[in-house]
C-alpha cells in the first residue's frame, strides 16, 4: 500500500517552499506593471521615494496592489477550504452561504439610493451587505431552532442568493450608473487598490485568517460525524457557527476590497488537497499561501497581458484558473472530503 | 444599454463632407410650384429598409438618441424613451424633454405606451439592440436609424431631420457650427498652438485617451489645434491605457474631461487626486478642465462644446 499523500510531502518544506513562491510573486508584482520600469530603478525607488512618477507609480499604485492581493488571495483561499469543510461540499466556493450575492446587492443598493455616498464607500457597504446576507442564511438554516446542519444551510445560502440576485438585477435594470457600477466590480479587479483599503482590510482579514486555521483540528473531528464529533469532545453547533462568522469576514473582506473572485476559493483547495489529503490542519494553512500565489501571479499577467491596457485579475483568473482545474480533475481521482 | 456608445466618444470624420451631399434629398415629392397637390407622404431610406412616412408628421415618438436629433429641429416627440446620458438636452430644451411622456428607458420600450399616445410616426436612433422594429411597425411608421459606431450619430441625426422635413432648420445648425469654427480659428492662432489632450476614466485602475476623431477631439481638430502625442491619432477614436501610464500625457499642455451632469464624476477625481496625476504639467498649470455636453451626438451639443473650448482658449492668452 502506498504512504498517504501527507506523509510524502512534509509540512515545513511545503510551507517554505510556498512562502518562497509567493515571495517571489510580490516582487515580480512591485517590478512588472503597465509602465516599464527598469528593475534597478524599482530598488532605487522601493528605498528613496523621490516623489518622482516612477516612485509614484511602485507606492501609490504597486505595493498597495500587492499588500492587497496577498491579503484577498489568502482570505479567499481560506475561505474556499473552510466553507468546503462546513458544507461538507467539494462545489462550495466562499460565495455559497450568500456573501457574494449579499455583497453586490448591498453595493447596487447604495449606489442607487445613496449615489452621493461615493466610490469610498463601496467596500463598507459590501462589508455589510456580506455579513447580513450570512446572518439570514444562518437563521433560515436554522429555522425552528433544528440544528444548522451543512445540507440546511446550502439550501438556505442558495435561496438566499437567488432572491438577493433578483433583487440586484432589478435595481440594476432601474438604474443605469448602478448597472456601471456593478459591472466593473463584478469582474473583479485589483488595480482599484489604494493604501487606505488595505490598512483597512488587511488586519480584518489576518485576524479572521488565524482564527479559521485554528479550527483545523475541529473540523477534521467533524468530518467523522457529528455524534463522532461529540465524542471528541467538538460542539458540531459551535463549531460551524464560527467557521461561518469567520468564512464570512474573510469573503466579505476579501470581495468587498476586489469584487467577487471566489474561483479561487474554489480552486486552490483541490490543488492542495492532492498534496495533503483531506486533513484540515495541513488543507487550510496551504490553502492560505497558494491562494495569494495563484491570484498575484494572475494579476501580474493581466498587467503585460493587454498593454497598454490591463486585464482584470478576476478575468485572468478564470482564463488561466480553468483549464488547470479541469486539468485537476482530470489528471487524478478528486481527493474525496 | 447605451454604455456601448457612452464609452465611445463619439464623433464624424466623414459626416463633415457627406452631409451637404444628403442634405437636399429627404423629400420624394417637391416638384415645383404645383401646390394644388402637396405631398402627404415621402419615401425615407433607413436602416430597416424604405418606410412611406407621412411628410408633416404631427405625433412622432422618439426612441433612445433620436429625441435629441428631433428637438434639434423643433419637434417636440409627443412620447421619448428616458432622456439620460449619454443622450443629454441643451438647457432650453430640457424644459421640454422634462414634459415629455416615457415610453421605456435604454433598449427596452413599452409597446403599450407607444401605442396609446397615437403616433403617426416612430423614430429609432441607436446601436442594434434588438429594437422591436417590426412591432412598433405594427403601431406606426417607423425608422430605426442604426449605429454602429459614434462617429455615426450626427449623420444619422442629420437622416433624422431630412425624415421629418426639417432640412431648413437642420442645415441652419450645421452651418451656424461651421461659422462659429472659423471664427474661434481666426480669434485664437497662439492658443491653438498648445497640445491638447482628452481624456476619461471609469475607474479601475483605467484611463482612455482620445484621439482626434473623439468628440471632443473632433472640435479641437476642426479648430487645428495642436495634439499630445497620444491624441494626435486617427486610427480609433480612444485607445485604453492603464493609469501606471499617465504620464504619457507628459507632453499635453492643456487635457480636456467630460463632465457628468455638470462636474467630473468620482472616477474622474480619484484619478486627478493620485500622485502621478498631480505630476503632470497640465495639471501644474491648471489646465485641466471639465467639458460639458461630451456625449454630444448633434450640431447643438458639438457648438456647446466648442463655445467651452472657446473659454479655455481665452484662459491661454
Amino acid at each position: 500500500m502506498p504512504a498517504p499523500p501527507s506523509a510524502r510531502f512534509t509540512r515545513p518544506v511545503t510551507v517554505l517552499v510556498l512562502i518562497a513562491l509567493l515571495a517571489a510573486v510580490a516582487v515580480l508584482s512591485l517590478a512588472v506593471g503597465a509602465k516599464s520600469i527598469a528593475p534597478g530603478e524599482v530598488w532605487r525607488v522601493l528605498l528613496d521615494n523621490d516623489g518622482s512618477d516612477d516612485a509614484v507609480v511602485i507606492w501609490d499604485r504597486r505595493v498597495p496592489r500587492t499588500l492587497l492581493g496577498i491579503a484577498a488571495g489568502a482570505a479567499l483561499g481560506l475561505s474556499g477550504a473552510l466553507m468546503q469543510a462546513l458544507s461538507r461540499n467539494p462545489l462550495a466556493d466562499p460565495g455559497l452561504l450568500g456573501v457574494n450575492a449579499g455583497a453586490a446587492a448591498a453595493v447596487v443598493t447604495a449606489g442607487t439610493l445613496i449615489p452621493a455616498a461615493g466610490e469610498g464607500t463601496t467596500i463598507l457597504f459590501a462589508c455589510a451587505g456580506a455579513g447580513l446576507a450570512t446572518a439570514i442564511v444562518y437563521t433560515i438554516g436554522r429555522g425552528g431552532g433544528r440544528r444548522a446542519t451543512p445540507v440546511r444551510l446550502v439550501l438556505a445560502g442558495m435561496a438566499t442568493s437567488a432572491v438577493l440576485a433578483s433583487f440586484t438585477a432589478a435595481l440594476t435594470l432601474i438604474d443605469n450608473d448602478s448597472a456601471d457600477r456593478l459591472r466593473f466590480w463584478m469582474v473583479g479587479s485589483l488595480a482599484a487598490a489604494k493604501g487606505d483599503e488595505v490598512v483597512l482590510v488587511a488586519p480584518v482579514i489576518a485576524l479572521a485568517a488565524a482564527v479559521g486555521i485554528a479550527l483545523g483540528a475541529r473540523l477534521n473531528a467533524l468530518a467523522l460525524g457529528d455524534e463522532a464529533g461529540r465524542a471528541l469532545g467538538v460542539d458540531p453547533g459551535r463549531v460551524r457557527l464560527v467557521t461561518l462568522v469567520v468564512v464570512t469576514v474573510l469573503c466579505g473582506a476579501a470581495t468587498a476590497a476586489i469584487g467577487p473572485i471566489t474561483f479561487v476559493g474554489l480552486m486552490v483547495p483541490h490543488a492542495v488537497r492532492l498534496f495533503t489529503g483531506p486533513d484540515q490542519r495541513r488543507l487550510l494553512p496551504l490553502s492560505t499561501l497558494l491562494a495569494p500565489i495563484v491570484l498575484l501571479g494572475c494579476d501580474v499577467i493581466g498587467r503585460v497581458a493587454a498593454r497598454p491596457g490591463e486585464l482584470e485579475a478576476g478575468v485572468v483568473t478564470a482564463f488561466v484558473g480553468a483549464p488547470l482545474f479541469i486539468l485537476l480533475v482530470r489528471r487524478r481521482k478528486v481527493a474525496d472530503l | 444599454m447605451t454604455h456601448v456608445l457612452r464609452r465611445s466618444r463619439l464623433l464624424i470624420a466623414a459626416v463633415a463632407a457627406g452631409a451637404l451631399a444628403l442634405t437636399g434629398c429627404g423629400s420624394s415629392d417637391d416638384s415645383s410650384g404645383d401646390s394644388a397637390s402637396p405631398a402627404t407622404s415621402r419615401v425615407v431610406e433607413a436602416t430597416n429598409g424604405k418606410v412611406t412616412v407621412p411628410a408633416n408628421p404631427k405625433r412622432v415618438v422618439g426612441i433612445n438618441y433620436a429625441t435629441g436629433a428631433l428637438l434639434d429641429v423643433g419637434i417636440t416627440p409627443v412620447g421619448t424613451t428616458k432622456i439620460e446620458e449619454p443622450l443629454e438636452l441643451t438647457p432650453e430644451q430640457r424644459a421640454v424633454g422634462a414634459e415629455i411622456p416615457e415610453v421605456g428607458a435604454g433598449d427596452q420600450v413599452n409597446l403599450e405606451k407607444v401605442a396609446s399616445l397615437k403616433p403617426d410616426l416612430i423614430i429609432v436612433e441607436g446601436a442594434d439592440f434588438d429594437w422591436p422594429i417590426d412591432k412598433l411597425t405594427a403601431i406606426a411608421p417607423t425608422l430605426y436609424f442604426e449605429v454602429t459606431k459614434p462617429s455615426e450619430l450626427v449623420g444619422s441625426a442629420e437622416k433624422i431631420a431630412q425624415a421629418v422635413g426639417k432640412d431648413a432648420e437642420l442645415k441652419k445648425l450645421k452651418d451656424a457650427y461651421a461659422a462659429r469654427l472659423a471664427e474661434v480659428k481666426g480669434k485664437y492662432p497662439e492658443a491653438l498652438e498648445k497640445k491638447f489632450t482628452t481624456v476619461s476614466t471609469y475607474g479601475e485602475g483605467k484611463f482612455y485617451i482620445g484621439t482626434r476623431t473623439s468628440w471632443i477631439g473632433q472640435v479641437l481638430n476642426g479648430l487645428g489645434a495642436g495634439f499630445a502625442k497620444e491624441s494626435d491619432k486617427t486610427d480609433t477614436h480612444e485607445n485604453e491605457y492603464s493609469q501606471e501610464k499617465i504620464s504619457v500625457l507628459g507632453d499635453a499642455d492643456v487635457v480636456l474631461i467630460g463632465n457628468s451632469g455638470g462636474k467630473f464624476t468620482e472616477q474622474t477625481e480619484e484619478m486627478l487626486a493620485t500622485g502621478q496625476w498631480k505630476l503632470l504639467k497640465a495639471a501644474k498649470a491648471e489646465q485641466v478642465h471639465g467639458v460639458d455636453f461630451s456625449y454630444a451626438d448633434r450640431y447643438t451639443t458639438l457648438t456647446a462644446v466648442l463655445t467651452q473650448v472657446e473659454k479655455i482658449l481665452q484662459g491661454l492668452g
